[in-house]
């Protein structure tokens, strides 16, 4: 089997193992409709016009879901139930498996995203120009990259029932802190201040941008502590591999 | 691995198949998603009759009126007019029927074009807040669908110095220091949907006294005024104080959103702001909601009253309750109810239109019940109901050049009041409210319990 093909294999095994395990399939691709829908249009009184800001910030929220549980949760069970070992004894690329896991989990994020973008424009009246559509659709399947490389990390680092809280914990911060619920603006100073330490933020305000918004910051500024974070959690990734492998 | 048991020969076409397929999906969908000016808007009510009734067209008061609406808009109006016989008839004998109001001083953000509307006010003019939701919802002010929420007029972001009065509230502000700044403001205020510019002027006294914030500079409040008017638009300004008043009409501000309070106007600053065709919205509810004055023993604070109302507490949220009640955070030493309504008076009475204006939701204020406030305080302060009227419907709608809203006539958008008596022998009538239109399409008045 060449390359693609095994690629496509695993990614194809991974899915399906992704949809059998309703832990994962339930909180990933409901709980950020759910909240869309609920905060963003039932209990949202009419003529708050935050409809279009709220699928920004739930479309980080969303992909911020798959990323943490398929990788931070999946890979520690993955690796203490010797699923992982076994990987590596089979004469599979390494890069071949956390591929096939970035492939799923952006897979779930397109899901998630479509289905908000659906829901905010059918449900919740949001009309936005096609090219703010896409940016958004971009910053959002884009966000898989580094939040999963924050849950490999945790994965890689942390035993199944550790990683579990950790990824909840992680998830919760991310999400309250980085203002995908409620802005950062409502927020105490101190609190504003530890936003700023959040991918989710930086991502949130990027996908603030593109929908066509206003931001108090740059976005070549939000850009470049995305890309920082990247790195950092690319750095985190490798150097938990190689504790974890030794 | 269950992929090993597949054969090849399958992989080879399927995958790049299914990738096609869920790729042209996928560009479906986002050719499917809607743009600005796709929205899904409702068709407009198809109308009603409201007969014999009390009206109040904007301007005076009609007896035994027939008001004909249909489509969103108000086909007839006036004694004598027939009713078709294809429409709803609502008998209007004993109740008034008025335009709905206009709070020409908001701040909204959360509910507050909905709580707008619970107490009858259809359109208000915001005074600054984020512009991303305004621009949103000015895409489809215009249409006659039905709505369940106020219409908004907004300065979007204000002008003012950086750390400023307005920069405290979190919304981020774009500012400036210099005259030369202000033409590239004010197109990037236009360009964000702002309808009117708002401008913050605080200075200090030449003896350095004053609010401890920075402000704009008597040239750059010029320069602003002037890059607005050139622009067509209306420059309105916030002072709290009087020569900072003065200033702003010799710079030729379109009107002034706060009445100064400092001291009682005297005669220089009425007939400036006379002769400059200036207006004031006093926004005495606010006033009323910091001044400090104990009242008399025994006696509520006033917006303590206006919460204790049984015509306005069933319809206030438990947070505009909380908010008129609580006694403010902020010490204004300056805030004195009775010096600003000597000053409104003294206004008035020198031929200064006034508009009514609430500066909801400050401390001491509620959306929209805190504009039937502001319409008792203008009567304290002299204006008879029909002027106190006239500042909530017509005058700010002329004013603000909002063409079809503040009159009940021919072609006017049928955001209309039914309220129970006559509120040009008592203006509290207004809160005695029955129906309430918006567009011509009935709104459920939403009702707040006690908390237990």
């Amino acid at each position: 089997m060449n390359l693609p093909a095994l690629l496509w294999a695993e990614t194809a095994a991974e899915w399906r193992k992704a949809w059998r395990q309703p832990a994962f399939a339930i909180p990933t691709l409901v709980l950020p409709l759910a909240f869309y829908g609920l905060f963003g249009i039932v209990l949202a009184r009419p003529g708050g016009g935050n409809a279009a800001y709220l699928m920004a910030t739930y479309g980080v929220f969303a992909s911020l879901g798959p990323a943490l549980f398929a990788f931070g949760a999946g890979i520690a069970h993955e690796r203490e139930t010797g699923q992982m070992a076994l990987k590596q004894v089979s004469p599979l690329p390494v890069p071949v498996v956390l591929g096939a896991k970035l492939l799923t989990c952006l897979g779930f994020t397109g899901i998630v995203v479509l289905a908000l973008y659906a829901l905010a424009a059918w449900g919740g009246g949001v009309a936005l120009p096609r090219e703010a559509w896409l940016a958004l659709a971009l910053v959002h399947a884009l966000a898989a990259v580094p939040l999963g490389l924050l849950g490999l990390a945790v994965g890689l680092s942390f035993r199944s029932s550790a990683a579990m809280g950790v990824t909840n914990l992680l998830f919760m911060a991310l999400a309250v802190l980085g203002g995908l619920w409620i802005p950062v603006f409502l927020f105490p100073a101190w609190m504003q201040a530890i936003s700023l330490a959040m991918p989710t933020f930086h991502l949130a305000e990027l996908a603030l941008a593109g929908s066509g918004r206003a931001i108090a910051g740059s976005v070549a500024t939000h850009a470049a502590a995305v890309a920082g974070f990247t790195l950092a959690f690319a750095a985190a990734v490798a150097l938990a591999w190689r504790r974890a492998h030794r | 691995m269950g992929s090993r048991a597949e054969p090849p020969r399958r992989v080879r076409w399927r995958g790049p198949a299914l990738a096609l397929a869920v790729g042209a999906a996928v560009v479906a969908f986002f050719l499917a998603l809607p743009e600005p000016g796709e929205e899904r808007l409702a068709p407009p009510a198809p109308g009603f009759v409201v007969r014999d009734v009390r009206l109040f067209d904007g301007e005076r008061m009609h007896d035994a009126a027939t008001v004909v609406m249909r489509d969103g808009r108000v086909v007839e109006a006036g004694p004598g007019v027939a009713a078709p016989g294809d429409l709803p008839v609502i008998e209007g004998r004993g109740r008034t029927l008025m335009p709905g109001l206009i709070d020409a001083h908001v701040h909204t953000w959360g509910d507050a074009l909905a709580e707008s509307l619970n107490f009858g006010v259809t359109t208000v003019l915001d005074m600054f807040s984020d512009p991303g939701p305004h621009q949103v919802l000015r895409r489809t002010r215009e249409a006659l669908s039905p709505r369940a929420h106020a219409d908004k007029f907004s300065a979007g972001q204000l002008a003012t110095a950086p750390g400023g009065h307005g920069t405290q509230f979190g919304v981020s502000v774009d500012t400036l220091t210099t005259p030369a700044q202000a033409p590239a403001w004010v197109d990037a205020r236009l360009a964000e949907g702002s309808d009117f510019i708002k401008i913050v002027y605080e200075p200090r006294t030449a003896e350095g006294l004053g609010p401890p914030f920075p402000s704009i500079d008597r040239a750059t409040l010029g320069a602003l005024v002037a890059a607005t008017q050139a622009r067509q638009r209306l420059a309105v300004v916030h002072v709290s104080r009087h020569i900072p008043a003065q200033e702003a009409l010799e710079a030729g501000a379109d009107g002034l959103v706060h009445v100064h309070v400092d001291r009682v106007a005297d005669a220089t600053l009425v007939q400036l702001a006379r002769e400059r065709g200036a207006f004031v919205t006093p926004a005495l509810a606010v006033i009323a909601g910091f001044d400090p004055t104990p009242p008399p023993a025994g006696q509520p604070r006033e917006p303590e009253r206006l919460a204790a109302d049984p015509a306005v507490r069933p319809f206030l949220t438990p947070e505009q309750r909380r908010g008129l009640t609580d006694p403010p955070r902020t010490k204004l030493v300056m805030f004195r109810l009775d010096t600003a309504l000597a000053s409104v008076r003294a206004l008035h009475e020198g031929g200064v239109q006034i508009l009514a204006g609430s500066d909801a939701p400050n401390p001491g204020t509620a959306h929209g019940a805190s504009l039937h406030h502001e319409l008792e305080l203008l009567v304290r302060a002299g204006l008879t109901p029909i002027e106190a009227l006239r500042a909530a419907t017509s005058a700010p709608a002329q004013r603000f050049g909002l063409a079809d809203r503040g009159r009940i006539a021919p072609g006017q958008r049928a955001d209309l009041l039914l309220v129970a008596g006559d509120p040009s022998l008592d203006i509290r009538a207004t809160r005695a409210i029955e129906r309430i239109w918006k567009n011509g399409s009935p709104v459920e008045r939403r009702r707040y319990p006690e908390a237990p």
